[in-house]
């Protein structure tokens, strides 16, 4: 249960703390060699504690900084990153940093059309390449998951296709590229 | 000989600096505020959303690169930042990951683009060739993700492929 005077414990305490650690180093300083002989496992527990209270003060100090990273910040932070990196690292390292990737480039082949149409990738993409044909269209006309896209390659367009694509819901797309060959690594 | 104008910027902590007005207009943020105001007078403009620490940075930024205008970062960087940036960036960019931050706020916030685009750079150097754990221990996210979630984000990613 969240204590409403945490921070005021935890100030006096580390206060009190700080005071009995400065002593500490005086008296080890005096203290016979035998001592840390013969006391090993204390030491070691003592070290470990310190050691532990150490890296949760680190976590939180980073933390308080890093909350501030906004999405607006890290979309900033993004545009210097590569396709990769953005889809594979910061896709995964928690729910805001994925949300505000919007600038991913993807291929997707047509077997696997649905299965991306139905994911939360598909909300990050800019420029999507797509190796589908016919029927296919079909799916992405019912997609309402496109916002973000802003260009779309194609290697061929059929009149049913551009049926489809007229229903097709891209408030942001500027760019439809019909081109020769696709390279999808 | 005619006195350089000058701007006097109030912290969050309330410490004052004064600036030479052609240097502190590389802020977007600044320069609209002048421009409301008398030219007569020294200006104070309150920036409460920056601490002394971080302004001071945004103004030492300001009066070298006023002089000598930054060259543009490549998006997405190939490399490290250090490979495309000048000596005198590299050594402004020696502080710690907390005041890093502070400056990306202050930059966002001032309006300063090639500052801005310098610190994320540099964020985004940090990040590059880390997996997410180490990113997250970086920079002291917690996994907001559940097991399933992150499951279900590694399969979609074998949906797609790079184009």
């Amino acid at each position: 249960m969240y204590d409403e005077n945490i921070e005021t414990v935890l100030y006096n305490e580390m206060t009190t703390v700080n005071s009995q650690l400065i002593s500490l180093v005086n008296k080890v300083k005096l203290a016979d060699s035998c001592y840390f002989m013969y006391n090993n496992g204390m030491i070691d527990e003592f070290i470990g504690n310190i050691h532990e209270f150490l890296k949760q003060l680190d976590f939180n100090r980073k933390k308080a900084s890093s909350d501030r990273l906004n999405s607006d910040v890290l979309s900033h932070i993004y545009q210097f990153l590569d396709n990769t990196t953005l889809q594979e690292c910061c896709c995964l390292v928690s729910k805001l940093w994925r949300q505000s990737v919007d600038g991913l480039q993807v291929g997707v082949r047509g077997e696997n059309l649905d299965n991306f149409l139905n994911g939360s990738l598909v909300k990050n993409v800019a420029k999507l390449t797509l190796i589908i044909s016919g029927d296919a269209f079909k799916s992405l006309a019912n997609c309402r998951s496109l916002d973000k896209m802003k260009s779309l390659d194609l290697l061929s367009l059929s009149n049913v296709a551009v049926e489809h694509l007229t229903k097709c819901h891209t408030p942001n797309l500027t760019e439809l590229n019909l081109v020769d060959t696709i390279r999808i690594y | 000989m005619s006195e350089t104008k000058q701007v006097e910027l109030t912290s969050k902590d309330k410490v004052s600096f004064k600036v030479d007005r052609d240097v502190i207009l590389m802020s977007g943020l600044v320069k609209d505020m002048l421009e409301e105001g008398d030219e007569d007078e020294t200006p104070i403009i309150p920036i409460p959303n920056v601490d002394s620490k971080p302004l001071q940075k945004v103004i030492e930024y300001c009066q070298y690169h006023h002089k000598e205008p930054a060259q543009e970062i490549e998006k997405p960087l190939k490399g490290k930042i250090e490979d495309v940036i000048c000596d005198w960036d590299k050594k402004f960019l020696e502080i710690d990951q907390s005041l890093l931050i502070e400056l990306i706020m202050a930059a966002n916030y001032l309006n300063i683009k090639d500052l801005l685009d310098l610190t994320c750079a540099k964020v985004a150097s940090m990040i590059k060739g880390k997996s997410p754990e180490q990113i997250r221990e970086m920079f002291g996210i917690e996994n907001d993700f559940t097991p399933e979630e992150e499951a279900k984000i590694r399969e979609e990613n074998k949906w797609c492929e790079e184009a």
